[in-house]
């Protein structure tokens, strides 16, 4: 088991592809039976995908687009919005695939179908995985999810991210192996020889301010305790878009640090939240949602610093080894998905996180994408998605290493 | 920082911790379990029956079979909890020959495999999914196949207790068949069965040092955010206290601040309370009579619980001495009588307080972890309320567990208990049934001398005219003390930056008889500071002041020269007589 990052800021496509796997393939000094790729949107990533699948045709590959670069254990990868990052998992005795389908008709239907593919490819048609890598545009996270629990079962952890670009333009895209997609569900199973350790934190912690929605649908909350919501936020937050115009307006990124919270369950009594976040004040003083909110449901106004999202990624990721069966000593190398919000919010401090996140993992290597939306598994075992948070996969030793 | 954040989740953690832990003891109880009927039993016709049995509710399956090569390179059940797969026959493809080469595999859908798609359908519809594992005997390998009628029933929790368990159960089958004799083969067995336990208790010891490693750091968290909040608290009560004495007596604002300086001293015993369980105060302990600190509590008590509640007392005559904090002691009184209110306040009836010298005998003694001698003092405490089960009674000590409702108790109460008790070197034993009520004895080592104690004085504030220098990096604090002490008639000038404040002794160091700096602060700790001051002016005395602090307490302190060192939030009377004390003793 061994497991490696490379990295490249090259503008051009082709040769920062070229660039990125002749350092992955340096460091493994092996062909890796699982490579994930996150890479910005300012490359051609027809042109990336295509070089890395002739470079190395017969590795399973999956990814998608990231906010700016990537981060790995080296750094923050970004260079004028170039950036992308590699991560090869040489496992010989593990079996990892990938299925991607297109997802403009019916998410549902086409994350079952990219899962089937993934199982199939892999070797293992109706195994139930060790896990589940998602990867999908921004809109449908909440029905893919839910599609793969009522495929393999609610106790397979699901991680992922949404795609980002790098200017909210839409220019994102979802990889699987030769296919690059800008409306396409991407899945990896994975069956790997060790064990894992999974985490999904918000780094953010709750108001006294809770009220009920309402009035909701699908991703837009129109009214919490029976007012409209954009008043009912604006009160919370102390006037934080008091100067948007009537007819609403974008609360990008100004809502960064005072997103929405859903209680997602309990744990020793101590709630834990999904968090949802505001995209835009409608007409109507509705709020646009970047997840679903359920009618009903009690909605928290929660609330971050700077300082904790940071270090956050690393916090995350020691929850992660936390909640696996090896120490951070032990860690080979791990998956991380932050939020692209959070990441430009704190974009001068990354080296922060760099520096929390090698603590965390004792310096294995990782490779860090930036998302729209994350998808995690929280620590009482439900899977979700949500904004403004970071997810980690971490992978141990070979079972008989140990 | 946001320390309530990482506090919050660091509770997360330790509670889904918790969880995990208790995972892997009903994994381990179940291969215990397992293994013992592989030891056990002899006839190997009867060991897969048996096994169906003890590993159905961990494995949780509807059905299960055990598959064996047959001389045609198929496999056919050797036993079967259901007749339905008595008869089955299967070929085997690439998901068997991973399970046979070790690997366990749960399918989600029995349809989309191979080796189950050869079945009759009356198989696939009872058996949707199924997990896989095999056992292997130095002959023979078999492979165990547990069904359940739901499609991904199975999950990696199941894969997990598979896998473990093909890994004991097939080194315990090939030990048996390795020995020649039934005897040697148990006693070997159960060897290897002691080891099993013994790497149980192993694997217990590792997670509660881990447990251990979390609580501390939960508690360096706790005391930050503690000294956070005494700061608030004391701008709170010693404005409370300024605004008292601006108010007449007549003026019933007077009984308004009264309570609301009575909710601040209750606020600041909730922070005493995190801090000891966590155990970042000093205690005191001196020779303590228990006997007036418990009738005190009882007094107290009668106030704060429900009227339903008939609280009835035996206290023994005479003293009861012990070495002992009294404060804590006291925490420990209301404790645990707020708890057994608590358990009666729907219903009613009666709670009843003892405190006695007792002598406990050899034979008790050895149940009493921690006691060193018979000769003590017990504090019973007990109620008729609902009682409890024994897995809750077996976790009431743990921190932060509670039966209560969310925000209705914070679990911390017991916890703290255990705590005191455990730090003075004491024990506590607790009886109680559902529907029984409970009583919680504590013990306390009984000292053999009495001391005198001299009654209570009430002094009114001791006052001064001398110079003295406030500094407290918040603003609101400095302010606070200055008022407090200008009211006392002495002359200060305040500060809120180290630096500043470094630079006005420095100018003139004999304008000052005294200062006072608090402990925590940015740029410069308040020891820093008083060492700087002195290094001025030596014989100036300092009071370092602080809501918490790792870095120094009462002792360093003393070593470095400071002459009194007082905690925070300030009540107006101790700050009066440690500042008048200082300057008398300068």
């Amino acid at each position: 088991m061994k497991m490696a990052s490379a990295w490249s800021t090259k503008p051009d496509s082709k040769l920062a592809a070229q660039d990125a796997w002749e350092m992955l393939s340096q460091k493994l000094q092996a062909v890796p039976q699982m490579m994930f790729i996150h890479s910005s949107c300012a490359y051609d990533n027809r042109a990336v995908v295509a070089e890395l699948r002739f470079l190395a045709p017969d590795v399973p590959l999956h990814g998608g687009t990231s906010c700016l670069g990537v981060m790995t254990e080296a750094g923050f990868h970004t260079a004028d919005g170039f950036g992308l990052g590699l991560l090869g998992i040489v496992d010989p005795f593990g079996h990892y695939d990938v299925g991607i389908a297109d997802s403009s008709d019916d998410p549902k239907a086409a994350a079952t179908s990219a899962l089937d593919q993934a199982l199939g490819h892999a070797g293992r048609p109706g195994e139930v995985p060790v896990a589940v890598i998602m990867t999908s545009p921004p809109g449908p996270e909440e029905l893919v999810i839910h599609a793969i629990e009522a495929h393999v079962g609610a106790k397979v952890p699901i991680i992922g991210g949404t795609v980002a670009d790098n200017d909210m333009s839409g220019q994102w895209r979802q990889f699987a192996n030769d296919t690059v997609s800008r409306q396409a569900i991407s899945i990896a199973v994975l069956f790997p020889s060790c064990d894992i350790g999974h985490a999904f934190h918000s780094g953010y912690e709750p108001t006294i301010h809770r009220g009920k929605a309402t009035r909701a649908e699908g991703r837009v909350l129109f009214e919490v305790d029976s007012r409209p919501a954009a008043q009912v936020y604006n009160e919370w937050t102390g006037g934080l878009i008091d100067d948007l115009p009537p007819e609403g307006g974008s609360m990008v990124p100004m809502a960064t640090f005072t997103p929405i919270g859903s209680p997602v369950g309990q744990v020793g009594g101590i709630p834990y939240y999904r968090l949802s976040y505001p995209v835009e004040v409608l007409g109507n003083q509705a709020i646009l949602l970047y997840t679903d909110i359920q009618p009903d449901s009690e909605v928290v106004l929660m609330r971050g610093t700077p300082e904790s999202l940071a270090t956050r990624t690393g916090r995350v990721a020691a929850a992660a080894v936390d909640a696996a069966p090896f120490g951070a000593g032990e860690v080979k190398g791990a998956l991380v998905l932050f939020c692209s919000g959070c990441m430009l919010a704190v974009q001068d401090r990354m080296q922060e996180s760099v520096a929390a996140l090698n603590a965390a993992l004792d310096g294995a290597p990782f490779l860090c994408a930036f998302t729209l939306g994350e998808q995690g598994c929280f620590i009482g075992g439900e899977n979700r998605h949500g904004n403004l948070m970071a997810a980690v996969l971490a992978f141990g030793p070979v079972r008989a290493e140990r | 920082m946001n320390r309530s954040e990482e506090l919050r989740e660091a509770l997360l953690d330790l509670e889904a911790a918790r969880k995990r832990e208790e995972r892997q003891h009903e994994i381990a109880e179940a291969l215990l379990a397992g293994l013992r009927v592989v030891v056990l039993t002899t006839d190997l016709g009867a060991l897969f029956p048996k096994l169906f049995d003890v590993m159905r509710a961990p494995l949780d399956f509807d059905a299960a079979f055990v598959l064996e090569a047959s001389s045609d390179g198929t496999l056919v059940p050797a036993a079967s909890s259901d007749r339905l797969f008595a008869r089955t026959v299967w070929r085997p493809c690439g998901m068997f020959e991973r399970v046979m080469a070790g690997h366990p595999v749960a399918v989600f859908d029995t349809q989309l495999v191979d080796e189950w798609r050869a079945q009759p359908a009356a198989i696939i519809r009872a058996a949707r999914s199924a997990l896989h594992f095999s056992i292997c005997t130095k002959e023979q390998k078999a492979m165990f196949v547990c069904t359940a009628r739901d499609r991904a029933h199975f999950s990696s929790d199941h894969i997990d207790l598979a896998r473990r368990f093909s890994v004991l159960a097939t080194q315990a089958l090939q030990k048996l068949e390795s020995e020649a004799k039934l005897v040697d083969l148990k006693e070997r067995l159960e060897t290897e069965a002691e080891l099993a336990r013994l790497n149980e208790r192993l694997a217990e010891s590792e997670k509660k040092l881990a447990q251990a490693q979390k609580m501390e750091a939960i508690g360096t968290l706790a005391g930050g955010i503690a000294h956070d909040f005494n700061n608030v608290l004391g701008i709170i009560v010693g404005n409370v206290e300024l605004a008292a004495d601006d108010v007449p007596e007549w003026n019933p604002a007077r009984e308004s601040l009264a309570e609301a300086r009575q909710a601040c001293l209750r606020a600041k015993d909730m922070v005493r309370q995190i801090l000891t369980f966590s155990r970042q105060t000093e205690k005191e302990l001196s020779p303590l009579d228990m006997v007036p600190v418990v009738k005190e509590g009882m007094n107290l008590l009668r106030h704060s619980i429900p009227a339903t509640v008939d609280i009835r007392q035996k206290i023994c005559e005479g003293s009861a001495m012990v070495l002992a904090d009294p404060t804590q002691i006291h925490q420990i009184l209301m404790n645990l009588c707020t708890n057994a209110a608590h358990a009666m306040e729907e219903v009613g009836s009666v709670l009843e307080v003892e405190l006695a010298n007792v002598d406990v005998s050899e034979e008790a003694l050895k149940e009493l972890e921690n006691l060193r001698s018979g000769k003590c003092v017990r504090l019973t405490v007990s109620d008729q309320g609902q009682g409890m089960a024994p897995d809750v009674k077996d976790r009431i000590f743990d921190p932060y567990f509670t039966t209560k409702e969310v925000g209705q108790g914070t679990g911390m109460g017991l916890a703290v208990v255990h705590g005191i008790v455990k730090e003075h070197g004491g024990a506590i034993t607790v009886h109680s049934e559902p529907g029984k009520g409970t009583t919680f004895h504590v013990f306390f080592h009984r000292l053999e001398q009495e001391h005198d104690h001299p009654p209570r004085k009430v002094e009114k504030y001791a006052t001064g005219t001398e110079k003295i220098l406030f500094l407290d990096d918040e603003a609101p604090l400095a302010r606070l003390g200055k008022r407090m002490l200008e009211g006392l008639g002495y002359q200060v000038r305040s500060y809120t930056k180290a630096i500043e404040a470094l630079e006005a002794f420095r100018q003139g160091p004999d304008r000052f008889d005294l200062v006072i700096t608090d402990m925590t602060m940015p740029h410069m700790t308040g020891d820093a500071f008083a060492g700087q001051v002195m290094a001025i002016r030596s014989d100036i005395p300092v009071i370092l002041c602080t809501g918490f602090s790792h870095r120094i307490d009462g002792r360093k302190a003393h070593q470095m020269g400071i002459r009194a060192f007082t905690e925070k939030p300030f009540v107006k009377s101790e700050l009066a007589k440690t500042v008048r004390r200082v300057l008398d003793e300068a």
